[in-house]
């Protein structure tokens, strides 16, 4: 694959010659694109091979060089569960989901479910705004070869890949649990919690967090096996003992507080080393803020900086990342 | 029972973790476990979605090796 940040002349010629592309910049600049075989998000934060950027005027590029097809589809709340029906027998699928819509809300809860899911790498973002827009202006899915434009459901590019080639779709989490933390068990699956059980004892959540002086910086981490999956902080109202999230808490999974990194910027660039450069990936606005990111290089994983990355479910505070590789290669690795 | 089989309900109804299998597996076989855990007549159906998927998965027979 080849990420590079574009120009609209340049990401035109790119999407009129038939390239298969996967496109990140401001609803402005997407809206200027040509129709093709693209589909985009709204994202103006980027790490770039020259470090974290702000920037409303270009488009990250994820070029899928290797896609023998591609087919476009957009699904609305109804038909998400259906979203794996028209992928190819072999390939990979992006999908994007606007921030805030109900789409991310379910898929959020009720992916891990859908029929198919997990049977092919399922990777994308859920796409945000500039952060003084929050609120103001909602984010936006783009069906390139309609031209359609939304904020709700999500779009999707399914590619198909030579049979010698496989896509291995993977994370690359700064946090870990802190094993002297507190076991914490939420009764009900959400992107909000009222109450939790904390060492089996129930507590009103918000003002645990509040008189253990927690760092909400640093997410809540369960272990999936071996795959550390966070949930980030967004509020605690203490008035309104409510704690909000940016992706839901499962019912039932053992959640702790996240050992603290030190500096993100410089344990990102040791978790990643020299890796990254040809995959497509991206990373989470929070790292991005939380690790001052702007103008520091943080390694070869460039990409867009999101409002929620997905590989299979959607992830918080993570660096999302998917390779294309021969086949034989794979299966010594 | 086949042997595949019994290594699933094995795999279903422990903790253990899954050191190299792929980030799929991880997240499908921790979402089966809750499920069995929460409801344990739901193990056959979770052993019959788990065997469809790794028939499916193209990284199958290195992620068996490691349940």
């Amino acid at each position: 694959m080849k990420n590079k940040l574009m120009t609209i002349a340049e990401a035109s010629a790119a999407i009129s010659s038939g390239k298969t592309l996967l496109i990140a910049g401001s609803e402005t600049v997407l809206r200027h694109l040509p129709k093709g075989r693209w589909i985009g998000g709204t994202s103006v934060y980027f790490l770039t091979a020259e470090g974290g950027v702000c920037d409303e005027d270009n488009v990250f590029v994820t070029e899928f060089e290797t896609a023998t097809a591609a087919r476009i589809r957009h699904y609305g709340t109804d038909a998400l569960p259906q979203l794996a029906q028209a992928r190819f027998d072999h390939g990979v699928t992006a999908i994007l989901i606007p921030a805030f819509s109900k789409a991310h809300a379910q898929f959020a809860i009720e992916g891990a479910g859908y029929e198919g899911v997990f049977d092919q790498p399922l990777m994308g973002w859920i796409t945000g705004t500039h952060l003084d827009e929050v609120g103001k202006t909602s984010p936006k899915v783009f069906d390139g070869a309609s031209g359609a434009v939304y904020d709700e459901g999500a779009v999707l590019l399914h590619a198909e890949l030579p049979p010698q080639i496989v896509a291995e779709l993977d994370i690359i989490n700064l946090f870990e649990q802190d094993p002297h933390a507190d076991t914490i068990v939420f009764a009900t699956d959400g992107f909000s919690a009222e109450t939790a059980q904390v060492n089996g004892e129930t507590v009103d959540f918000a003002a645990y967090v509040a008189s253990k002086g927690i760092d909400t910086k640093l997410p809540l981490v369960a272990d999936y096996a071996g795959a550390m999956i966070n949930v980030s902080f967004q509020s605690v109202d203490a008035g309104k003992h409510r704690v909000q999230f940016y992706a839901p808490v499962i019912a039932g999974m053992e959640y702790k507080l996240a050992k603290s990194t030190g500096d993100y910027a410089t344990a990102l660039a040791s978790q990643i080393g020299a890796d990254g450069g040809e995959q497509l990936s991206c990373n989470c606005i929070l790292n991005y803020l939380y690790g001052e990111m702007e103008g520091k290089k943080t390694g070869n994983y460039t990409g867009p900086a999101t409002f929620g990355e997905i590989a299979y479910i959607l992830l918080n505070q993570t660096l999302v990342h998917m390779k294309f590789e021969a086949a034989e290669a794979s299966k010594v690795a | 029972m086949t042997d595949t089989a019994a290594v699933f309900r094995r795999t279903l109804t422990s903790s253990k973790e899954l050191g190299d299998a792929s980030l799929a597996t991880k997240i499908l076989v921790t979402r089966l476990r809750r499920e069995v855990s929460s409801q344990p007549s739901a193990l056959d159906k979770a052993v019959t979605e788990l065997s469809a998927y790794f028939s499916k998965h193209q990284f199958a027979s290195k992620d068996i090796a490691v349940l």
